[in-house]
């Protein structure tokens, strides 16, 4: 018996310094373990920031479970992570409709600018430019891929006048203030941007605004969603939880702004009806 | 423009204008081949692609966005640092139609010299006007953003900048530092300058300055950036001032810049794209359609700078 004695004490001994010196250490490991991903890919824009997202994400998360943000930019790559069946995605409203494999992932978070949770495109060309008719085979500018440029063009332009620009016309370029200001040096004819970013080249140079005509303004669209498997583990619904936060901390709210977004907040059914149309 | 192209459309038309009435039916028809001839060629050939360094990262970058716009059967390709003079003769030699893709100066220099009256575009060359391309036949994209784009973005960025100081040497970048300040004007930036003639005169210039502004514009201008000593003491004497440098090149983030806008490379492929595919009707020259911004937030917070944080969507890549 009392070498017994002896041995638990040594082994009581060492479980207690393992406790003191490497729980720390254990625990950090732990959550590193156990943190999900959220996995993005936008056709909304073509700016390369994909080593700033997921350092400027990662570095956020670190200290918020150690969750992984995993940018892409291509639309297969990431459509087979979805086969995964695990951690959240973040995507377009426009992309989200046209999932094969949508049935086994539920809208859970929407993105907000200013408090608000959609944005309407405009068309906008040079002054000399009469109407819509005119821009019959001329170059159009846009940040968002060639893709989801002619879905927007559709509803710009209408049925009847939808064919008048084609994929060869796209030239994506960029953000919006690209886009707004080739038109006004003549790279290109026509530009399709947000609102939004109409709005910043009028506060910003009001020349360069005024020598712009907006010829049509599309409807509202949702911003883009965040999606999550219809049963997710417990470190996928710590990470939703992140994020529904992040827009209330300065430095969260700093990493959504690279997004072009300054909070999640939870989707309504409304807006959930609106992504099966 | 397609040369052949160009010379054929005024011989369709007499001089005055009032023989038209006179082609016969049979004539119109033979001037419409001729012309639908012509016009295809551009659309139907392989564009040839020389690039003048494909190990250099950027040319790379162009060259891989032109090619996923244009698709890889529609291009051969040269890498002219490999090929070398002869191998640029022999490819010229089997390819005789269509549009020469240029990227880089090299490699324009060369096929200026080797394919004179053939349809170019050149891209990515620095200082591309020192080429005095031929507007008959040469299609440009410029390597700069124009002073307007970037008076535009440096107030997009930082919403209360009142004034800009710029150094440079008037015998190159006089007439770009007039249109600085007039584009200065559209955006409520005050551009200011300071003339040197001598790399040696650009730290009293920066000196009297820097009092007067609240950042430095640094310009590829090569009296201010004769040397790497020379941009090393630029930044030095910036951050003693703790003025924020804004400039054109990546290359200057490791000595300090506070903001870096230059061109978006995959952009100017695909803008190199579309200039072949309407090289006839393209102008001469086209600015940069994108932009690609670095901002170090580490030297914006070092300086207590106020930046626009909705502008972080137009950010590529962060310095902290």
């Amino acid at each position: 018996m009392p070498p017994r004695r002896q041995f638990d004490r040594r082994r009581a001994l060492g479980v207690l310094a393992v406790v003191c010196l490497g729980g720390p250490f254990l625990r950090r490991t732990g959550a590193q373990a156990t943190g999900a991903t959220i996995h993005f890919y936008s056709p909304e824009t073509n700016i390369n920031n994909f080593g700033a997202l997921k350092s400027e994400f990662d570095g956020f998360f670190a200290s918020a479970g150690g969750h992984k943000f995993q940018p892409y930019s291509d639309r297969a790559a990431f459509e087979k992570a979805l086969a995964g069946n695990a951690g959240l995605f973040l995507l377009s409203s426009w992309h989200y409709p046209q999932l094969a494999a949508k049935a086994a992932w539920q809208p859970r978070l929407i993105g907000q600018l200013r408090e608000k949770s959609t944005q309407r495109h405009v068309l906008c060309a040079k002054q000399a430019v009469a109407n819509v008719a005119a821009l019959k085979g001329a170059r159009v500018v846009s940040a968002g891929n060639t893709a989801f440029t002619l879905s927007l063009l559709a509803d710009l332009l209408g049925p009847s006048q939808r064919t008048l620009i084609t994929e060869q016309n796209i030239l994506p370029v960029p953000k919006d203030m690209d886009a707004l200001m080739t038109v006004d040096l003549g790279a290109a004819q026509a530009a399709v941007t947000t609102e939004s970013g109409l709005d910043k080249l009028a506060k910003i140079n009001p020349k360069q605004h005024q020598a712009l005509v907006q010829l049509a303004k599309g409807p509202e669209r949702l911003l883009p969603i965040i999606i999550a498997p219809t049963q997710p583990d417990a470190a996928t619904q710590a990470l939703l939880k992140v994020l529904t936060d992040m827009g209330r901390d300065a430095e969260g709210q700093q990493r959504l702004r690279l997004l072009g977004l300054d909070a999640f907040a939870p989707i309504t059914d409304a807006q959930r009806n609106q992504l099966r149309k | 423009m397609n040369p052949l192209f160009h010379k054929w459309r005024p011989r369709s038309r007499p001089p005055g204008g009032s023989g038209g009435a006179a082609l016969t039916p049979a004539l119109v028809f033979l001037a419409a081949t001729v012309f639908l001839a012509f016009a295809a060629v551009p659309r139907t050939a392989k564009v040839l692609v020389i690039n003048s360094d494909a190990s250099v990262a950027k040319y790379g970058e162009v060259q891989d966005a032109f090619r996923e716009t244009i698709g890889a059967d529609a291009m051969t390709q040269l890498d002219l640092s490999k090929a070398g003079e002869s191998g640029l003769k022999r490819a010229l030699a089997a390819d005789q139609a269509g549009v020469i893709y240029c990227i880089g100066g090299n490699a324009y220099q060369m096929v200026a010299k080797l394919a004179k009256g053939r349809p170019i575009v050149l891209s990515t060359a620095i200082n591309w006007q020192r080429f005095k391309t031929d507007p008959r036949t040469t299609r440009v994209i410029a390597n700069e953003l124009p002073a307007v784009v970037q008076l535009t973005l440096f107030r997009h960025f930082f919403p209360k900048l009142q004034r800009v100081g710029t150094v440079y040497n008037p015998a190159i970048n006089k007439q770009w530092f007039e249109q600085a300040v007039q584009a200065g004007k559209e955006v409520g930036v005050e551009v200011i300058g300071r003339t040197v003639t001598r790399s040696s005169q650009v730290g009293a210039a920066l000196a009297e300055l820097t009092s007067h502004v609240d950042a430095l514009w640094l310009t590829p201008d090569p009296v201010v950036l004769e040397n790497e000593a020379a941009a090393q003491r630029y930044f030095t004497q910036a951050d003693a001032a703790r003025k924020p440098v804004f400039t054109y090149s990546s290359a200057f983030t490791g000595l300090g810049a506070a903001l870096v806008l230059a061109p978006d490379m995959p952009t100017i492929g695909r803008q190199a794209a579309g200039l072949v595919q309407d090289h006839a009707s393209a102008q001469a020259v086209s600015t940069p359609a994108g932009s690609e911004v670095t901002l170090n937030l580490k030297r914006v917070q070092q300086y207590g700078l106020d930046y626009n944080r909705e502008a972080l969507d137009s950010v590529n890549t962060i310095i902290r």
